[in-house]
């Protein structure tokens, strides 16, 4: 199925169209990072278009959000694995940031992988966030901002982490949509690393699980 | 001591600043008019509309750049077009201006008044550049 005939569904509210659409493609690992990258992440970003244009209504664009999490909630369950004693990751998503579902998919890729994700779901406070990577000790950290306007809370996270932790910060990894519209904002920040999609971040993390 | 920055200086004074301009710009005939097209309380939409701006001015000076108000820029001219909104550029820059005269003339820093000056002129052509004329 195409991705212009899934937002159809996908903005019908028929999540359980939706939902047979994403087990389909997800028969195995590599059908997950397909239907994450090439389903989900782009109709997350269409949903966002259609309502800045006046196309879709905020109603439906909630909704399309909780289908699509719907979707990958129930496509990844048959695919998790047990991963406690595997290398330790934390992701979350800034201060003041409500989007959650790109992150999410992030951790579940992570965990197919072999991580051991500690997933902090929306705003999470920087001061909290800093005792999180001190009691739990990853081997890095992502922070997730899908509106621009928290580039600046990005930034003021990253700075307290490593204020705090100095030479023990772990390598930290921003992702999200405020990033897309800009390829060197990460460097703003201040992070270590950028992906462009949660397949692409797996990939390049798989170097810090040894 | 600690030096203080415009980061600084916009978290402990958001709050007094959004209050300050909503009450400039209490009776503005285009926010009346926004106000009714989307159905809401002008007082709502006033503070809804600076709450975005002045995150948006806080991070880019966390940032250091003008990138967050450059995407913020483009990301308003799409949504005025879906959403037929009856706002136009001279409205944006006397509510931008409105912010920075409230932000500026609270400043006790020469060094970030100029800071923010310096800011108010690259934005202010954002400004000028973003809106088709």
């Amino acid at each position: 199925m195409k991705l212009e005939e899934y937002m159809d569904h996908l903005i019908a509210g028929e999540d359980e169209v939706c939902l047979t659409v994403g087990k389909e493609r997800a028969g195995d690992l590599a059908g997950l990072h397909g239907l994450y990258v090439d389903v989900i992440q782009p109709s997350q970003y269409r949903v966002g278009e259609l309502w800045e244009s006046g196309k879709i209504s905020v109603a439906t664009e909630h909704l399309a959000t909780a289908t699509n999490s719907y979707v990958a909630s129930n496509c990844y369950a048959p695919l998790a694995r047990a991963t406690t004693g595997g290398p330790k990751a934390l992701i979350a998503c800034t201060p003041e940031e409500m989007h959650e579902l790109g992150p999410r998919m992030l951790a579940d890729l992570l965990e197919c992988d072999g991580w051991d994700v500690d997933f902090y779901g929306t705003s999470m406070p920087a001061r909290e966030l800093v005792g999180a990577i001190r009691e739990r000790k990853p081997r890095f950290v992502g922070i997730s901002a899908a509106l621009v306007m928290h580039l600046g809370s990005v930034k003021r996270t990253i700075t307290a982490i490593r204020g705090a932790l100095g030479d023990d910060t772990p390598p930290i990894v921003v992702g999200g949509n405020a990033f897309r519209g800009d390829g060197e904002l990460w460097k703003q920040v201040g992070a270590d690393m950028y992906a462009a999609d949660a397949s692409a971040a797996v990939e390049m993390l798989r170097g810090f699980k040894e | 001591m600690t030096k203080t920055t415009m980061d600084d200086f916009l978290k402990d004074n958001h709050d007094a600043i959004l209050v300050a301009v909503q009450a400039r710009m209490r009776g503005d005939e285009t926010m009346g008019r926004v106000a009714t097209q989307r159905e809401i309380s002008e007082s709502d939409l006033a503070s809804q509309v600076l709450g975005f701006w002045l995150q948006g001015i806080r991070s880019d000076l966390t940032l250091g750049s003008t990138a967050t108000m450059a995407q913020n820029m483009q990301w308003l001219i799409g949504f005025r077009a879906g959403h037929d909104l009856p706002f136009d550029d001279a409205m944006v820059m006397s509510m931008f201006d409105d912010i920075s005269d409230e932000i500026d003339g609270r400043l006790e820093s020469e060094a970030l008044r100029e800071e923010y000056a310096a800011y108010r002129e690259k934005v202010g052509k954002l400004i000028v550049d973003a809106f088709p004329q």
